[in-house]
């Protein structure tokens, strides 16, 4: 609460008078077809998700690659084992 | 266990993408939160899209709701949190201060005569409606949010960010006056 209620209300007990009943039971009824909009926002949501996992598993998956590789390149070739 | 906590323990438990038992909850909750969009917002073109999102946004955080308080309060909340996020946004600026002495005669407090003139001679539905659209928004969020959604008047000055007080007197002032234009 700040300084300028204090002041000017300094009770607090503000007489609100009495709820609008009619506000209450009040309802708006939507258009055709709204929950199937819902449903639709929602899966385009799910897909662009699933769609954002599978790059990112794509691109961290190609990185992993060319590290490996670079990394290989870096060591040279390998020794042949020479068996007892 | 109510109906309602059924369909938000069988939507939680739901594989991903099967959303029937969400569609019920939504089926169950459209009307009452699109009227809250509409009034809470003043308009009818931004009512859906935001009863729209309240619902997508109450889809993705579902796996959060624990059960605490009702479905019904839940999204109630989430509602009037994203309504006046779009009222802020709308208006870029906070509500009026209704303790301001110079308030009384603030523009945003006068509802327009020509509409005050159109509401006798509707149905109810409609009086309501006409006589909420010719109400500022200082006045008809917190009559939304205290008459139609039950809010506390602390949980009310909370949302709004306003003094306890404030929020009391806009709502001693919003009945009044839905009072008068609706007799007239």
């Amino acid at each position: 609460m700040n300084s300028d209620d204090e002041r000017h209300h300094p009770d607090r007990d503000i007489e609100t008078g009495e709820a609008i009943a009619e506000l209450a039971a009040l309802r708006e009824v939507p258009a055709a077809g709204f929950a199937d909009q819902i449903r639709h926002s929602i899966q385009r949501r799910l897909f662009a998700a699933q769609a954002a996992d599978f790059s990112l598993h794509v691109f961290l998956q190609i990185m992993f690659e060319y590290l490996s590789a670079a990394l290989d390149a870096f060591r040279g070739p390998q020794p042949p084992q020479h068996r007892e | 266990m109510t109906s309602d906590e059924k369909l938000v323990v069988a939507a939680q438990e739901a594989p991903e993408g099967d959303t029937r038992a969400f569609d019920a909850l939504v089926v169950r909750h459209q009307e009452r939160v699109l009227a809250n969009c509409r009034y809470l917002s003043g308009s009818a073109d931004d009512a859906h899209d935001l009863a729209q999102e309240v619902f997508v946004k109450a889809f993705f955080g579902l796996e959060r709701f624990q059960g605490r308080s009702q479905f019904g309060s839940w999204v109630q909340r989430i509602k009037v949190n994203h309504c006046l996020n779009h009222l802020r946004k709308r208006k870029g600026k906070s509500f009026l201060e209704l303790d301001d002495p110079t308030l009384c005669s603030a523009v945003e407090l006068q509802s327009h005569a020509s509409t005050e003139r159109d509401v006798g001679h509707r149905d109810m539905r409609d009086r309501i409606r006409t006589v909420l659209d010719a109400m500022p928004d200082t006045l008809r969020v917190p009559l939304i949010m205290c008459d139609l959604d039950g809010f506390s008047y602390q949980e009310i000055a909370d949302s709004l960010e306003l003094g306890l007080s404030a929020v009391k007197m806009r709502i001693k002032r919003a009945r009044e006056e839905f009072r008068r234009l609706y007799r007239e």
